[in-house]
């Protein structure tokens, strides 16, 4: 990857990740998920979810699981609304660099595909 | 180095900061080896780098929170953060190296200012010689100018008082001459003292402040030709 993930893309993804599990999930799946769309350290991670956990867009419980306890992550209605601007501003941002990336010559082309 | 020396150096290297936020960093990561499982232990650790790089990313986030957006913040990463990383090496027997470097180089700038003393002491004396020199003369024209001042006023007083002398003594035309004469001496010497007034109130700092601006742009334009 050639791209470098700014801290508030990262912020968005790790956001967008926890958001789909209602029950919450755990670092270390978070990390995987994350993981799978950019290449991230490992380290990183943690830093992110301390910091979105005192903005309040994230909140920790523990839950037993085989015979320890293990932290999840939810994400809260504060963060739902921070992952929608993040969602919309992402449209936006990645509409521009595709039309600057592959302008669409509807006319002579007649569209893509 | 296996799962429980890393988390240990970790807690160590956290020392700096806040007992919750240690033990939430902690959680997180003993939760983090668990949950990969112990087949993954290796994998992770590799993943992770060090505990110095773990903590590190932790500290610096914690630099970051409060002031604004993550790259202003990351401008100015205050004291705190050198103060905890400093503090973490400390725990870790390490030195941040720094230090030693700049003891290095104080070594060196004592060395070369020892070795080129007979040039510079030369050249400092020379200024001081030319600096004292200036100081006596400006000292020696003032003096010589507030003695003329003070010339003038005594003359154009003695000049008048003799005139007016005159003037009740019978010779009107002779006391008028030397009144007038006393008075032009005054005048003299009262528009000197304006002169002086204006000389160290407007022209001295003007004078000064163009010189200041001379020498900065001298300064600026020889180091535009070194860069050059």
């Amino acid at each position: 990857m050639v791209f470098n993930t700014g801290a508030t893309l990262l912020e968005a993804i790790v956001l967008a990740v926890v958001s789909r599990d209602a029950e919450g999930t755990y670092g270390y799946k978070i990390t995987q998920d994350v993981r799978q769309a950019i290449d991230v350290s490992e380290s990183t991670l943690y830093p992110v979810l301390r910091r979105l956990q005192k903005d309040g867009c994230l909140v920790t419980y523990d839950r037993e699981c085989g015979g320890r306890n293990r932290r999840y992550y939810r994400i809260t209605e504060s963060g739902e609304r921070k992952l929608a601007d993040y969602r919309r501003e992402w449209q936006e941002y990645s509409a521009k660099v595709q039309e600057l990336f592959f302008p669409q010559r509807e006319a002579e082309e007649g569209g893509l595909e | 180095m296996n799962k429980e020396a890393f988390l240990r150096q970790l807690e160590q290297l956290l020392s700096g900061i806040s007992a919750e936020e240690r033990a939430d960093a902690m959680a997180f990561y003993r939760s983090y080896f668990e949950d990969a499982g112990e087949e993954n232990e290796a994998s992770v650790l590799r993943e992770l780098g060090s505990p110095q790089k773990a903590a590190e990313s932790i500290l610096k986030n914690l630099g970051l929170e409060g002031n604004g957006s993550y790259y202003n913040s990351f401008a100015n990463r205050d004291a705190e953060y050198y103060r905890n990383i400093h503090e973490a090496m400390k725990n870790m027997g390490m030195d941040d190296g720094r230090k030693k470097r700049s003891a290095g180089m104080t070594a060196l700038i004592v060395t070369i200012l020892v070795l080129t003393s007979p040039f510079w002491l030369t050249l400092l004396l020379l200024i001081g010689s030319v600096l004292l020199a200036l100081v006596c003369m400006l000292f020696g024209i003032a003096v010589s100018v507030v003695a003329v001042v003070a010339a003038l006023l005594i003359t154009g007083v003695a000049i008048s008082g003799v005139g007016v002398a005159g003037l009740c003594s019978g010779s009107p035309i002779a006391g008028f001459g030397l009144m007038g004469c006393g008075f032009i001496i005054l005048a003299l010497g009262i528009l000197a003292i304006l002169l002086m007034v204006w000389t160290f109130g407007v022209f001295l700092p003007w004078a000064f402040k163009w010189i200041a601006r001379l020498c900065r742009a001298l300064v600026k334009k020889g180091r535009e030709v070194v860069h050059a």
